[in-house]
């Protein structure tokens, strides 16, 4: 092997390794936090199609760029070839890295508790949190608390969300 | 030598024309306008009724990461009385069921499964309540492009062309088939001929969308002339139902014009 294909070799295992650890924090969000918005089995449901308006920039998902669609593909096969390349390379650095995040992300979780107000949670992610939530109820409003996090209630996106809210008072 | 390239210069010039002539032909006959004139009919129709009503069955596809399409979709129920006054039911197929309310003060979101419901104080016009309703609110209404009192004019933003796709039978009912393409989206509908001309299906394509997804919505019950009371505009919260607030859509990515 020359030097520059070895080197380009790392480059694409380090490219892969970095993929792999930003798609396992996904999982980890998934597992924690349930599919996507409304979608059954963790399937989408959103995308332009679902405004059933002839105006779909003006709704809240966004149709992609049609220019970038070619790249994208492109990009998307060199990726994948790469990625069957290295996969076996890779698999088990992954495994360990996988290990280590899943630690510093339960530590994180141990030292800070309380997620960002503000966050908001669909109601399948709610639901799949490790905690039972109690119910309390403040000046007419549900508050939901989950460890040292506490919930209120919207419509986002038409939607029913969980949102981080700060303690009510008193509490 | 000098022949040949004069000569491969008289073709190419011929060419060009000729593809300039092409473009101008088609450029003629974009606008077919008796496609044009049947969609602002029915635009105009459904506007000058000063009550009606209709339901709507529509499936919408969802494209996902991999690329497969999958369909969602629901009925509704539209109520509408001019100029304010609307009352939305809708039931998703996947349970979720409520109402949208138009009370001509604020905009009421319920949802039913969960006795709750959020409110938005809005005055307007059914049109422009709408389009807060789904800008703002981020809160989907198919189909809405059809309410409001401008509707020819929504209809046809950003026009590319019209054509007419000639006669065709609905559920039963013979209906003008017309084509649109705009700047962003091509989209047919079928208009019932004769007295009443509204319609009975319509097709939406996010052509400029990765995957192309559709929509598409068939039309049922429609009445120009409904008794509509003002106790359907009205939402009265049932016991142990529970308001809660409308919180922002997440923001659009700035390619496509900033955040809401």
């Amino acid at each position: 092997m020359s030097q520059r294909e070895g080197t380009f070799h790392w480059v694409t295992v380090l490219t892969v390794l970095v993929a792999s650890l930003a798609m396992l924090g996904n999982d980890l969000v998934l597992a924690k936090g349930g599919g996507g918005r409304g979608g059954g089995a963790g399937m989408s449901r959103g995308g332009p199609a679902a405004s059933g308006s002839v105006r779909p920039q003006h709704r809240a998902t966004p149709a992609r760029q049609p220019d970038t669609r070619r790249d994208v593909r492109d990009n998307r096969r060199e990726v994948k070839q790469d990625v069957r390349d290295n996969r076996r390379d890779v698999k088990q650095d992954v495994r360990d890295e996988r290990r280590d995040v899943r630690d510093d992300i339960r530590d994180e979780h141990r030292d800070h508790h309380v997620r960002r107000a503000g966050a908001v949670l669909t109601i399948s992610a709610f639901s799949a949190l490790s905690c039972t939530s109690s119910t309390i109820i403040v000046g007419g409003i549900t508050y939901y608390r989950c460890g040292n996090t506490w919930y209120n209630r919207a419509h986002q996106s038409g939607d029913v969300v969980y949102i981080v809210v700060t303690a009510p008072v008193g509490y | 030598m000098k022949k040949l390239i004069s000569r491969a210069g008289c073709t190419l010039l011929l060419v060009m024309m000729s593809q300039v002539a092409g473009a101008a032909d088609e450029q003629a006959t974009l606008i077919d306008e008796q496609a044009l004139t049947l969609l602002k009919k029915t635009a105009d129709f459904i506007a000058g009724a000063g009550s009606f009503s209709f339901s709507a069955e529509y499936g919408f596809d969802a494209v996902q990461a991999s690329g497969q399409k999958i369909e969602f979709g629901g009925s509704r129920k539209f109520m509408v009385r001019r100029p304010d006054r609307a009352r939305i039911e809708f039931a998703r197929r996947d349970g979720t069921a409520g109402e949208l309310i138009l009370d001509g003060k604020r905009v009421v979101l319920v949802n039913k499964n969960k006795n709750l419901y959020s409110t938005a104080n809005r005055t307007g016009n059914v049109g422009t309540i709408l389009d807060f309703v789904a800008d703002k609110l981020g809160v989907v209404v198919p189909l809405h492009d059809f309410l409001g009192p401008d509707s020819a004019a929504v209809l046809t933003q950003g026009l590319v062309s019209a054509r007419y796709g000639g006669e065709a039978t609905i559920a039963g009912v013979a209906c003008d088939h017309v084509a649109i393409r705009t700047d962003v989206v091509d989209y047919q509908v079928w208009i019932s001929r004769g007295e009443q001309p509204l319609p009975r299906r319509l097709v939406i394509t996010y052509r400029e969308a990765e995957g192309q997804p559709q929509f598409w919505a068939q039309f049922i019950k429609w009445d120009v002339d409904p008794e509509l009371g003002d106790s359907l505009f009205v939402y009265a919260p049932g016991e142990g139902a529970e308001e809660i607030p409308f919180v922002a859509p997440p923001a659009l990515p700035t390619a496509m014009g900033g955040g809401q």
